[in-house]
C-alpha cells in the first residue's frame, strides 16, 4: 500500500527537523490552554468513569451500605442466561448496524463510481439523512410502521401477502432482525458518504490499467475499489460497530428489551438495573464490560486495518 | 409554624394523568384557604421520573415535604430501610385514617416494619389520597350478540364466555403485552381465583419463600387462553392503552385494565367495569391499591403542615372533591352513590368509584404483585410474554418467577 492514499499526505508538508529550542513559548504552556476543556472532561467523563468501575465491585442500591462482592457482577454477566443474552444480541446486531450497510454501501459505491449518474450529491444527501434525524424520532417513527396494524402490514395485505404480516417488534423471531434493520437503514447512509468520498480519490489511472489488464467488474472491485477504500472502511467499521455495541434509543423506544427479553442489550440493561431496579453495583459491572467489549473491538479493527 | 414553612413543597408523580391533577390542583387552593399565609408548591414528575429519581433526591438536602412514593419493597420499603421517610402514625391516629380507607388498604398501601424488611405490617410510612383498583371492562352491547346480559361471577362463566365470543367472531379479551401490566395482573386475577385474596396477599408481602402450588395452573389457563385465539391480533407487540382505545371504540368482549383509565363514551351504558371473577360467585377482590402513597421525607423542612397536608387530601371532605373530578377517593365517606349521581358519571366512570366502594366494603382488596420483589415487575412480564407465545412451558414459568421471587423473599428474612 503505498501512501498516495493516505487523506492527509496530500496536501501536508512535512515538519521541519526539530531544533533545540522551539522558537516562541515554552511547550508546557500547551497544558494551560488545554486545562479548562481537561477540567471539564475530567469532571464528567473520567472521573464518573472510574467511579463506575470502583462500584461495580460492590453491590446495593445505591443509597444505603454498599457491600463488597469482588468480581462477583462480572462473574453474573458470564453466568446469569439474560445478561449474556444481551451480549449476544449486541454481537448480532454487528451484523444489521455494520456488516449490512458496509456490503451495501460499498455495492452503490462502486456502482455509482463506474457509471456517472447524474444528481449524486441529491441522493447521497437523501440517503445520508437517517444519520441526522434523532434515533429516538427514528424509533417512534418505525414502531408505527411496524405495528400489528400499522403501514407494512397493511401494505402486505393490500398486495396479497397479508400471510407474511406479523407483529414484527413482539414476535420473538422477528423482532430482533427489525430493530436490527432500521440500524442498516441508518448507517447505510453515513457509510455510502464515507466509501463515496473514498471512491473519488482512487487514482482513475489504476481503473484504466486494470482494465487494459482484462479485468471486469469484479477483478477490478477487489483489485482497485476495495484495497483503495482500506481506510474508510476501517473508519466505517468503528463507527457502525461501535454504534451497534452501545444501542440504547432505538432498542428503549422500539422494544425496550422485549418481547420477554429478546432484544435486550447491555446499554439498556444498564439503565434497567440502575433505575429500574436499583442494582448500581450490577449496572456499572455491565457498563464497563461493555466498555471493554467496545474498546476490544475497535482495537481488533483498527489493528486489522493497519495490518497489510 | 416556622416561618420558612411559608410555601409547602410537594411533588406528585401523577404527570400526565391531567384528570387526576385537577382534583389535586382543587384540593390545592382549598388547603391554601384553610391556611393562611400558606402556599403549596406543587411540582409534578411523570411516574417514571419520580421512581427513577426518588432515592437519591431524597438522601440530599434539598427534599420536597410531601412526595408521592411508589409501593412494595423495591421502593417504599427502600426508603424505609435507608430511612428516608418518616412514620406518619402520629397523625393516622390522631385522624382515624384506618377508620376512613380501612385498616386492609391502609396496611397494603403504607405498613412496614420500621427496618423496611416487611410489608403490610408495622409503622404507617404513606397513606393514597385516591384509589386505583384493575378489574374487567365488558361491553355489553357485544355480550348481547352472544346471548350474555350480565358480568361473569365466576372465573369459570368468564371461560365460556371466552369461548362463545370466539365463535362468534369477537375478540374475547383484549390485550395488550408491551407494558407488562396486563399479564402481570392477569396473572394475579386467575391466581386469586384458583388460591384466595389472602394467599396473594401473602405472596406479595413474602411471608413464605415459595409460590402456591396454584401457580402453575394459572400459567397453564395463561397459555391456553393465548392459544386458543382469545386475545387481540397481535397482542405481544401491542401496549395498553392502544387496546384499551380499541376497546372503547367497540373492539372485543372484555379489557382488563385500571380504574384510573376509564375512558369517555357515546354510549356510557354499553360499558362496564367490574371486579375480575374469583372461584366463587359470592367472593369479591381485587387488585386494588391506592394510588402512589404521599409520604413525609426524614429531610422535610415543615414535616407538621406536611402530615396536615396528607390529613387533608385524604379527608371525607377531599373525597367529595375527588369524586366531582371523576376520580376513585381511597377514603370512603359512604354517600358515594348520591355524589356520582350528582356529579353525572356513568358508564365506566360511575363503576370505578363504586365498585370500589364494593370492594373496600364487601371484598377484599389485594396490592400489586410485582411489589413482593424489585425485579418481579420484569420478571412476570418478561416470562409471561414467553409463556403466552409459547416459547417456555408453564413450568418454566412459574420456576423464572420462583428463582426471582425466593432469592428475594430468603435474602430479605436473612439480613
Amino acid at each position: 500500500m503505498s501512501l498516495t492514499s493516505l487523506p492527509v499526505s496530500a496536501g501536508g508538508r512535512r515538519t521541519p527537523s526539530p531544533r533545540k529550542r522551539v522558537p516562541g513559548e515554552p511547550r508546557s504552556v500547551a497544558y494551560l490552554y488545554i486545562l479548562p476543556a481537561l477540567l471539564i472532561y475530567a469532571a464528567f467523563v473520567f472521573f464518573p468513569f472510574v467511579h463506575s468501575i470502583y462500584l461495580s465491585f460492590f453491590e446495593g442500591n445505591g443509597i444505603t451500605r454498599m457491600e463488597f462482592v469482588g468480581i462477583d457482577n462480572y462473574v453474573d454477566i458470564v453466568r446469569n442466561p439474560i445478561l449474556r443474552s444481551a451480549f449476544v444480541h449486541a454481537l448480532e446486531l454487528i451484523v444489521f448496524y455494520s456488516f449490512l450497510p458496509i456490503a451495501i454501501g460499498l455495492l452503490l459505491a462502486s456502482a455509482l463510481h463506474r457509471s456517472r449518474i447524474r444528481g449524486v450529491a441529491f441522493y447521497r444527501t437523501a440517503l445520508f439523512l437517517p444519520y441526522v434525524i434523532a434515533p429516538t424520532a427514528i424509533a417512534v417513527i418505525w414502531r408505527w410502521i411496524l405495528a400489528p396494524r400499522g403501514p407494512l402490514n397493511s401494505f402486505l395485505e393490500a398486495i396479497g401477502l397479508g400471510f407474511l404480516a406479523q407483529p414484527w417488534l413482539g414476535d420473538f423471531t422477528w423482532a430482533l432482525p427489525s430493530v436490527g434493520l432500521v440500524g442498516t437503514w441508518i448507517m447505510f447512509g453515513l457509510v455510502l458518504a464515507l466509501l463515496l468520498a473514498g471512491v473519488q480519490k482512487i487514482p482513475t489511472e489504476l481503473y484504466e490499467a486494470a482494465r487494459l489488464d482484462g479485468a471486469g467488474p469484479w477483478m477490478e472491485f477487489r483489485a482497485v475499489t476495495l484495497p483503495g477504500l482500506r481506510y474508510e472502511l476501517v473508519v466505517a467499521l468503528v463507527l457502525t460497530v461501535t454504534a451497534a455495541l452501545r444501542n440504547f434509543d432505538i432498542i428503549y423506544v422500539m422494544t425496550s428489551g422485549g418481547p420477554g427479553n429478546a432484544t435486550v442489550v447491555p446499554s439498556y440493561l444498564v439503565y434497567q438495573q440502575a433505575f429500574k431496579v436499583s442494582q448500581i453495583g450490577a449496572a456499572a459491572a455491565m457498563g464497563t464490560a461493555l466498555i471493554l467489549v467496545i474498546i476490544a473491538v475497535n482495537l481488533l479493527i483498527s489493528r486489522a486495518g493497519r495490518a497489510d | 409554624m416556622p416561618a420558612e414553612c411559608a410555601e409547602l413543597k410537594v411533588q406528585s408523580g401523577n404527570g400526565g394523568s391531567d384528570a387526576l391533577l385537577a382534583g389535586y390542583e382543587e384540593l390545592n387552593t382549598a388547603f391554601e384557604a384553610a391556611n393562611p399565609g400558606v402556599t403549596v408548591d406543587f411540582q409534578v414528575k411523570s411516574f417514571n421520573e419520580l421512581v427513577d429519581t426518588l432515592p437519591l433526591q431524597l438522601s440530599g438536602d434539598e427534599v420536597p415535604d410531601v412526595t408521592q412514593v411508589n409501593q412494595g419493597y423495591g421502593s417504599l420499603g427502600q426508603l424505609v430501610t435507608a430511612g428516608l421517610v418518616a412514620p406518619l402514625d402520629d397523625v393516622a391516629n390522631a385522624n382515624d385514617w384506618a377508620g376512613r380507607q380501612g385498616e386492609a388498604l391502609i396496611a397494603l398501601n403504607g405498613r412496614f416494619s420500621p427496618d423496611g424488611k416487611d410489608m403490610g405490617a408495622g409503622d404507617l410510612f404513606g397513606v393514597s389520597a385516591t384509589g386505583a383498583w384493575v378489574g374487567l371492562f365488558m361491553n355489553m352491547e357485544k355480550a348481547q350478540e352472544i346471548g350474555v346480559t350480565e358480568p361473569p361471577q365466576t372465573l369459570e362463566e368468564m371461560e365460556a364466555m371466552l369461548a362463545k365470543a370466539k365463535e362468534a367472531g369477537i375478540t374475547p379479551l383484549m390485550f395488550g403485552a408491551t407494558d407488562g401490566g396486563e399479564q402481570i395482573w392477569l396473572m394475579a386475577n386467575l391466581l386469586m381465583g384458583l388460591t384466595s385474596p389472602q394467599t396473594v396477599t401473602d405472596v406479595i408481602n413474602g411471608v413464605n419463600e415459595q409460590l402456591p402450588v396454584e401457580s402453575l395452573k394459572a400459567a397453564e389457563i395463561m397459555k391456553k387462553w393465548a392459544e386458543a385465539g382469545y386475545l387481540t391480533d397481535g397482542w405481544s407487540a401491542l401496549d395498553s392503552t392502544e387496546v384499551l382505545g380499541l376497546f372503547s371504540e367497540g373492539e372485543g368482549l372484555f379489557a382488563l385494565n385500571g380504574s384510573w383509565n376509564v375512558f369517555q363514551s357515546d354510549k356510557p351504558e354499553s360499558f362496564r367495569l367490574v371486579p375480575f371473577p374469583l372461584a366463587a360467585a359470592t367472593e369479591i377482590g381485587a387488585i386494588a391499591s391506592g394510588d402512589l402513597p404521599w409520604s413525609v421525607p426524614t429531610n422535610a423542612k415543615c414535616p407538621e403542615l406536611a402530615k396536615e397536608y396528607i390529613n387533608f387530601i385524604t379527608s371525607p371532605e377531599a373525597s367529595e372533591i375527588w369524586i366531582k373530578a371523576g376520580q376513585v377517593p381511597a377514603t370512603i365517606s359512604g354517600n358515594e352513590q348520591a355524589l356520582v349521581e350528582a356529579s353525572g358519571l356513568t358508564g365506566v366512570s360511575a363503576d370505578a368509584i363504586l365498585s370500589w366502594v364494593n370492594i373496600m366494603t364487601n371484598g377484599t382488596p389485594i396490592g400489586f404483585p410485582d411489589w413482593a420483589t424489585p425485579t418481579w415487575y420484569d420478571t412476570i412480564a418478561q416470562s409471561s410474554t414467553a409463556l403466552m407465545a409459547g416459547e417456555i412451558t408453564p413450568q418454566e414459568f412459574v420456576e423464572a418467577l420462583q428463582a426471582d421471587y425466593g432469592a428475594f423473599t430468603a435474602e430479605r428474612k436473612a439480613s
